[in-house]
């Protein structure tokens, strides 16, 4: 077989008409591709990136926007001049907290007030007797 | 790329491009069964490279796409039957006489086991009947190469057919 002829097939096939049925079967063919492809069709996930980014980014800004809300508050009508007055005195850190007082109350020797009553006391009973024996 | 997108992407490629895939493989299968298994491959090759497509020379790719579906169709066949002969359906279509149907179905049958480029070239100049210079700008090459692998294909062609029964 010589070129030519090859030539005079190929030229042959490259002429031949498109019978209407071919489009059918190419239509029948796309439909059900395209039927394959929207059954296989992924859900997008819930959670993608962009959208995990902006929650965050959202909450970024709930926060930011909370603490410039402190710190910028409204400024008084009135200008603060004295010095401010700690709730707790710098005192009571001189002499200890609370339940050191409480150790060193407990060391202590009990008054004698108690003891010098009871004398009182006696001394009384004592005046009593005397008085109402006599 | 997101599904969505690639299903609106793959609708316009399959609309632009769908009168020529059904002229070019009905050409070169000339058999309804090749034709909608060579199609589908097409389908195919075109979702799986969608991204590559989405492009101005998506032209080429969609060739090279088309004629190696149409060498996958025709090796499935030959696999299964163990041979090419058309189906009647066919010989009614084109009214051509039973041998010239054979020879025509071995030649399109040697089409499809052609190199890549060679394939390409023969298919446009004596399928799609373009000049040579519309091969080279699609080929991305110079009008002799487009001309070299023409020749090169006819003569893989004709070496091809020697072993059959149809060199006379």
């Amino acid at each position: 077989m010589n070129e030519e002829k090859i030539k005079d097939i190929l030229k042959k096939i490259g002429s031949s008409d498109i019978p209407g049925n071919v489009k059918l079967i190419a239509e029948n063919v796309s439909r059900n591709f395209d039927m394959s492809l929207k059954a296989v069709q992924p859900k997008e996930p819930v959670f993608t990136f962009y959208r995990l980014l902006a929650a965050a980014a959202v909450i970024l800004i709930a926060f930011a926007a909370g603490r410039w809300s402190k710190i910028a508050g409204p400024t008084p009508p009135f200008e603060i001049t004295a010095n401010p007055v700690s709730a707790y005195s710098l005192s009571d850190k001189k002499t200890g907290s609370f339940w050191q007082q409480k150790a060193m109350a407990a060391m202590n020797q009990k008054p004698q007030a108690s003891f010098a009553n009871i004398e009182r006391l006696s001394a009384y009973k004592q005046y009593l007797k005397e008085k109402y024996n006599d | 790329m997101r599904y969505s997108k690639r299903l609106e992407l793959f609708e316009q490629l399959k609309n632009k491009y769908e009168g020529f895939l059904t002229s070019t493989l009905w050409k070169l299968t000339a058999d309804a069964e090749i034709f909608a298994e060579a199609y589908q491959y097409v389908l195919l090759g075109i979702w799986q490279n969608i991204e590559k497509l989405n492009c101005p020379q998506a032209g080429g790719y969609i060739y090279r796409i088309a004629l190696s579906a149409n060498s996958r169709a025709w090796q499935n066949r030959v696999g299964r039957d163990g041979e090419t002969n058309l189906t009647a359906e066919h010989a009614e279509i084109t009214e051509i006489n039973k041998a010239d149907e054979e020879l025509l179905s071995v030649v399109r049958n040697e089409i499809s086991n052609l190199p890549e480029q060679q394939a390409e070239a023969i298919v446009m100049r004596y399928i799609e009947q373009m000049e040579y210079k519309e091969i080279a700008d699609k080929l991305n090459c110079a009008e002799d190469t487009a001309r070299s692998h023409v020749s090169k294909a006819i003569s893989t062609l004709r070496n091809n057919l020697e072993d059959t029964e149809y060199v006379k």
